[in-house]
């Protein structure tokens, strides 16, 4: 049986609009995000005068899971989930009365989420990440800088400030500030 | 000492509930039959003190979200409860039903409802309704043996230590909504003081001890700590020694002396509560963090 010109050409090119869209497909990696890659952790500061405040305590999450996806050598997603009782601050006090209702709510709240929306290169290895971060029972747009570096594999590095106020997490904002600092990094 | 509270929130959350259970109390003493008067005014002025602390402070949102948002609400339900109990025409059986069907329905909402609950939930709802109607039965024969301001007295005592340990427990916001309860029962030990209209409680007693066991059970199933579960069933048993103060060398006594002796087993109950709880979670003078 002898297969028309015609015919034949239309399946060379199905071919090879196949293998260009497989070959896309390779070129998106995905990056698992664990804690022993990624670290997010906080600064929290009381109200002073005089900034910074030489008794702002630090702490970090402990356990967290989520991706990111790497396309052409680009970042184009991150998506994190934090377990929410794994707050750690080197001081159990402090780490049971952030665990309680007074802030993170861990009983009622038990995870807070990061799920990218956009993420624009600003500059060389710099870019500016928006997405939809989830904390208590509000999740709100936010926007932050971070240096990313894909040389092998991804590395970023963020440090930014959130309102815990837009979060409903209101508890002695007379004495702490509501600005907490945020520093994210996710080692190669 | 370190305070953890604003001079707004000492204010709003202890001084305003003092206040608005005198006035309420005083008042409505005065203005309602005297039957009605001693059915409603003590239970309305107590859950009214709470209730205003409580929402000048923001401290729930109006509309429910977790188990212990509820306790303001439930606290309407209480003070009714409390005034029907005040009844002459109810016998020990009727008020054993209602204080039983009140509070079997109200925890099954306020115990929260987690997987990991210790004691397991079922324990949870049978322990907490049997200790609040036995509780709120006894404490209405204090109520009816014992009059002017020693009761309401040991009741701001119990109250306070209750909110010490609600702190301690490692939230001040639950540490806040102990205090309004504290704040409330200050305010009718002045009304009984000043006031020999305002000295017959009852009524007060299911209310009174409805927040005290409900707001120690959301404190230990809330807290991270070590405090033991002994220490939040002690406090609201606290009043329950001046059945031992009314008789013996304890009764004795008039001015400072003879209401310090009589004080002194609810005191000692407080402190022993108090006492267990700071034994397994000791300050460690980082507390100011």
């Amino acid at each position: 049986m002898q297969i028309p010109k015609s015919q034949l050409l239309s399946l060379a090119m199905l071919a090879g609009i196949t293998f260009y869209c497989s070959s896309l497909q390779a070129a998106e990696k995905v990056v698992k995000l664990t804690s022993a890659s990624t670290k997010i952790e906080f600064v929290g500061s009381h109200v002073v005068e005089k900034k910074p405040d030489p008794d702002s305590r630090k702490g970090k999450f402990q356990e967290l899971n989520g991706t990111a996806t790497v396309t052409d050598g680009k970042l184009t997603g991150i998506s994190v989930t934090i377990e929410t009782s794994s707050i750690s601050t080197g001081n159990s006090k402090l780490d049971a009365h952030l665990k309680s209702p007074d802030f993170f709510s861990v009983r009622q709240y038990p995870k807070a989420s990061f799920n990218s929306t956009k993420i624009e290169s600003t500059a060389d290895s710099k870019v500016k990440i928006t997405g939809e971060f989830k904390l208590l029972k509000e999740t709100k747009t936010i926007s932050f800088p971070a240096t990313v570096n894909h040389k092998d594999g991804l590395s970023l590095d963020a440090k930014f400030i959130i309102d815990r106020s837009q979060f409903g997490m209101n508890f002695g904002i007379d004495k702490i500030d509501k600005n907490v600092e945020m520093t994210i990094s996710i080692a190669k | 000492m370190h305070v953890p509270f604003t001079w707004e929130e000492i204010g709003y959350g202890f001084g305003i509930p003092a206040v608005v259970a005198l006035a309420l109390l005083w008042n409505l003493r005065w203005m309602l039959p005297s039957t009605v008067g001693r059915r409603y005014a003590p239970s309305v002025a107590f859950s009214a003190g709470i209730i205003a602390g409580y929402w000048l402070l923001k401290l729930g949102p109006l509309q429910p979200e977790t188990h212990w948002q509820w306790l303001p609400h439930f606290m309407l339900i209480a003070t009714v409860v409390g005034m029907i109990s005040a009844s002459e025409d109810l016998n020990a059986l009727d008020r054993f039903l209602l204080f039983t069907l009140a509070t079997g329905a109200a925890v099954l909402i306020l115990v929260p409802t987690w997987g990991d609950l210790s004691p397991p939930r079922q324990q949870y709802l049978i322990g907490l309704t049997s200790l609040i109607v036995g509780l709120a039965l006894s404490y209405r024969q204090l109520l009816l043996r014992i009059d002017g301001p020693l009761l309401p007295f040991v009741l701001f005592m119990t109250c306070l230590s209750g909110a010490i340990l609600l702190m301690h427990s490692g939230s001040l916001l639950f540490g806040q909504i102990g205090f309004t309860a504290a704040g409330a029962t200050l305010g009718l030990t002045i009304a009984a003081r000043v006031d020999k209209n305002s000295r017959s409680l009852d009524g007060l007693a299911y209310p009174v001890v409805f927040f005290l066991c409900t707001s120690m059970m959301i404190g230990h199933t809330n807290s991270f700590g070590k405090i033991p579960i002994n220490s939040y069933v002690l406090i609201p048993c606290a009043p329950l020694g001046l059945f031992l103060s009314m008789n013996g060398p304890l009764s004795g006594g008039k001015g400072v002396k003879g209401i310090s002796l009589q004080v002194l087993i609810p005191l000692l109950i407080c402190a022993a509560a108090l006492g267990t709880a700071f034994w397994f979670e000791p300050l460690t003078g980082t507390e100011a963090y």
